[in-house]
């Protein structure tokens, strides 16, 4: 059961942290964009944010268990097959990266507009705002959000695990459900409950060592 | 010298039309303190859009040694926009860097060695009396010290003028007081050029040489503080010292 419930934690682990990393790779240059495009924005462009804005909420709007398994043809085509940890992955980036998109667009929107104005009048550009106010003003709430984001990846991954995606959820399914095997079960709700404290615990950490307001 | 020729701005809504600034015009020579003053709605904000360049007027220029800025574009633009120094009301400090890159930030917009800067910082600390919370963060710095940090980063890029708007309205009166005893200072080391716009009579007793009064979007009255506040010919401006001494 060790090796299993170790394999099956590693996998996780392997789905958590790369499905947060591309869902972050695509989510932060789409959220910044909606920052800028929105109407009070540096960039304010209707056409662009309500056409992004859509295209995040209609994804978001399908439950992500359905999501996967739409998914399947791309994901075969993406990975070559459409079961296992990297299909998975795939399922889990683009069922995270609007969600990523609307936590950068929301921090990004708690830094202080005076502040961004008062910039504005020194002369800094758009570029200039977003990379030296904005993304150094929203850090510490840009970590939490990837906290949040792989948290929220716990969750997905054990979905993913549902339809054959590997990892915890997978074990869960197979061992605990179909075979009654309780002991299984029970360890893999421990783990996963471990998991998701370390995270927490790890990201307030390391933002209060950053933040200085 | 600074010159604001002509500078009108009005806004359209609904079929009315707003005239914020009509027609102002001004000539402040190097090393001047001047003071424009106003009640609400007087169109100060809007000039001080104006001269921040975050509105562009609809008509008239804003010349600074027979340059009119508003003709510049791009880099020559930046640079001239360094030639104003602007100190805000909430004074706007980036939480997240120290004291000496919140400085140092108008010099980051473009390049310039870092040894250079460190000097500079240095020198704008301590013409703030600043000189130990270099590497202190906002937080723990206090609202007259945050005032004072603003100041230093208005005259990190060596202006020509020094804008302040309101720049004392958020501090209690003792911390205001040494807030102008500071640009006052600064001024005596400096000679920049001051342009205070406020709605407080006091700020410009204490600071000003010359006052000019604003109302309804126009220059109404102007000349030097003792006259101005000692015998007001314009009915707003008695109106502005009646109601500041309470009478």
């Amino acid at each position: 059961m060790n090796t299993l419930l170790l394999n099956a934690l590693l996998d996780t682990l392997k789905m958590i942290g790369f499905g947060t990393l591309f869902a972050f790779i695509l989510g932060l240059p789409l959220g910044t964009l909606l920052f800028l495009t929105q109407d009070q924005g540096l960039k304010p462009n209707k056409v662009v944010y309500h056409s992004l804005s859509t295209l995040i909420n209609m994804i978001r709007s399908i439950p992500f268990i359905i999501l996967i398994i739409a998914l399947f043809p791309l994901t075969r085509l993406i990975v070559g097959r459409s079961f296992g940890v990297n299909a998975s992955i795939v399922a889990l980036v683009i069922g995270a990266f609007p969600f990523v998109a609307r936590l950068i667009e929301s921090s990004f929107n708690g830094v202080d507009p005076y502040l961004i104005k008062a910039t504005q009048t020194m002369g800094a550009t758009p570029t200039q705002i977003i990379l030296k106010v904005v993304l150094v003003e929203a850090l510490p709430s840009l970590i939490q959000n990837i906290a949040l984001t792989m948290i929220t990846l716990v969750g997905y991954s054990a979905m993913a695990g549902a339809v054959g995606g590997g990892g915890l959820g997978d074990v869960a399914i197979r061992y605990g459900l179909h075979r009654y095997q309780s002991d299984v079960m029970i360890m893999t709700i421990i783990i996963l409950i471990a998991l998701v404290q370390i995270i927490q615990l790890c990201f307030n950490t390391l933002t209060q060592a950053i933040d200085h307001r | 010298m600074f010159k604001l020729e002509k500078l009108s701005k009005s806004f359209t809504q609904d079929k009315s039309t707003l005239v914020a600034v009509s027609s102002v015009s001004a000539t402040i020579q190097k090393g001047e303190k001047v003071g424009i003053i106003g009640l609400s709605g007087a169109g100060k904000s809007t000039l001080l859009k104006l001269l921040s360049m975050q509105e562009r007027p609809d008509s008239g220029s804003l010349v600074i040694d027979d340059v009119d800025l508003l003709t510049l574009k791009g880099k020559d633009l930046l640079r001239m926009r360094k030639r104003l120094g602007f100190v805000f009301q909430g004074v706007h400090l980036i939480s997240q860097k120290n004291v000496k890159d919140n400085i140092a930030f108008p010099f980051t917009l473009d390049k310039s060695t870092s040894k250079e800067i460190d000097s500079k910082v240095d020198h704008v600390l301590n013409l703030v009396g600043l000189s130990d919370k270099a590497l202190a963060y906002p937080n723990t710095l206090s609202g007259g010290q945050k005032q004072r940090v603003g100041i230093a980063r208005a005259l990190i890029t060596q202006p020509e003028v020094l804008l302040c708007d309101e720049p004392t309205s958020a501090l209690d009166p003792l911390t205001t007081a040494s807030i102008l005893q500071c640009l006052d200072n600064v001024h005596a080391q400096t000679n920049v050029t001051l342009l205070v716009i406020t709605h407080d009579m006091h700020v410009i007793k204490r600071l000003c040489d010359r006052v000019i009064v604003m109302h309804e979007g126009a220059f109404v009255e102007e000349g030097k503080v003792s006259e101005v506040f000692n015998s007001p010919q314009h009915p707003q401006t008695r109106l502005i010292l009646s109601a500041s001494e309470g009478r």
